[in-house]
């Protein structure tokens, strides 16, 4: 291997990891993210004769860690799904948010977490990470008319369900 | 409604904490690929697009074989610079770069509507003494006594527009975002309107800058030192 492949893919590895890691927590790899991340990266080097050339690489890669983190939860020991909620909320919320700003963000993240899987996907990739519609689809491997729709979808039951847990917070209060 | 779960949605994620990765992340995976063949590009990865026949096309215009490793090929499109394709390797060109002239006088109008964009100017140096346009690509170009400075400026896209053979390239920084720094002559072919056979002979350039200004990717050659190239650079607006 040439010595400036390797700085070369060392240097994606730095740049690229960060989000790697993101998207691996947001998909659900949990504790096990950074082992998910080391197994995208290591098969993206492997499949880099394949990559387009000429096409973005950033959500080429996400959806190898996409898939990762599928295959991940296949073999892996589920968790409940209540326990997974719980660690997301305590591992991306920032400690330092105000009491009831950090409520909502628990709410609105439970609320997600509570969507149903190809639903959430979208939502998350769109939303938590920031892809746009063409990415979303590249990193789901889903046709981009899908995204649109599931996307809509998802926020609207994000809509009622938050609709709803506002009605029953009010209805708690008086 | 859906503007406000939009706000709250995007407000979540902006304030999302996620870990960095440890710092073993990254020696571990390099451990991996080490022991790893080099990647090679498929025949099929290399067909599959206009961009891969613009590479076969162009390498055999250069009468090198296609030993182009991805990991080198891609390399711009790690750091984004759409348009701008880099291929680590030692040009067959010898001899001194010459900074091509724009001959034309094109009105800054003028090339923009030929472009489809308004040029970008330098508040460092004065008007430009030409001003080119064809396809989506604008040049620019200042005679002085130090020699010429060029400037190109085209819409990033995916097709490529230049190919660049360069030893080395350095990752730099212009107004704090990543900008790309050619510090020696390198060789580069020039495909103004991307996708079509219409492709510039090779050339031997100077020392060479790219960065990027909104959706423009620029491309600032000259015999200029990286601090004054930056300085050029971030006078551009």
């Amino acid at each position: 291997m040439r010595s400036g492949d390797r700085d070369a893919y060392a240097e994606l590895v730095r740049r690229h990891a960060p989000t790697a890691l993101r998207t691996a927590v947001l998909l659900g790899a949990g504790s096990d993210a950074e082992d998910v991340v080391q197994e995208a990266l290591v098969k993206a080097y492997r499949s880099l004769g394949s990559f387009r050339e000429g096409a973005p690489f950033r959500p080429w890669l996400l959806r190898i860690v996409a898939n990762e983190t599928r295959n991940h939860h296949r073999t892996a020991v589920r968790r409940t799904a209540r326990e997974d909620r719980a660690t997301l909320a305590e591992e991306l919320l920032d400690p330092g948010d105000e009491v009831a700003d950090r409520e909502q963000k628990e709410h609105l993240l439970a609320a997600i977490e509570s969507l149903p899987d190809r639903l959430r996907a979208v939502v998350t990739c769109r939303y938590l990470l920031e892809l746009d519609e063409r990415e979303t689809a590249t990193v789901l491997r889903l046709p981009k008319g899908t995204v649109k729709s599931r996307l809509s979808r998802g926020l609207a039951r994000l809509r009622e369900q938050l609709a709803t847990a506002e009605v029953g917070r009010e209805a708690g209060h008086v | 409604m859906s503007d406000e779960l939009d706000r709250e949605l995007r407000t979540l994620a902006r304030g999302l904490v996620t870990r960095d990765p440890s710092p073993e992340l990254a020696a571990r995976v390099a451990d991996r690929v080490a022991s790893l063949p080099v990647p090679r590009r498929t025949v099929g990865a290399r067909l599959r697009t206009r961009a891969g026949w613009i590479v076969a096309g162009i390498v055999g215009l250069l009468g090198t074989t296609l030993a182009v490793s991805p990991v080198g090929a891609t390399v711009a499109e790690w750091f984004g610079f759409h348009g701008v394709m880099v291929r680590e390797d030692v040009s067959d060109l010898t001899g001194d770069p010459v900074v091509p002239v724009e001959p034309n006088r094109l009105s800054l109008e003028e090339a923009a509507d030929i472009a489809g964009f308004r040029p970008l100017l330098p508040d460092a140096i004065g008007a430009p003494d030409g001003i080119s346009a064809r396809g989506d690509l604008v040049s620019l170009s200042w005679r002085s006594a130090g020699g010429t400075v060029r400037l190109d400026e085209f819409r990033g896209s995916l097709e490529p527009t230049f190919w660049k053979t360069a030893p080395d390239s350095v990752l730099v920084e212009v107004d704090d975002r990543d900008a790309l720094w050619f510090p020696t002559a390198h060789e580069v072919v020039v495909v103004p309107d991307a996708g079509t056979p219409q492709t510039l002979a090779p050339r031997l350039a100077a020392p060479t800058l790219v960065w990027l200004v909104g959706d423009l990717t620029l491309r600032l050659e000259g015999d200029l030192t990286l601090s004054e190239a930056v300085a050029f650079a971030e006078s551009v607006h």
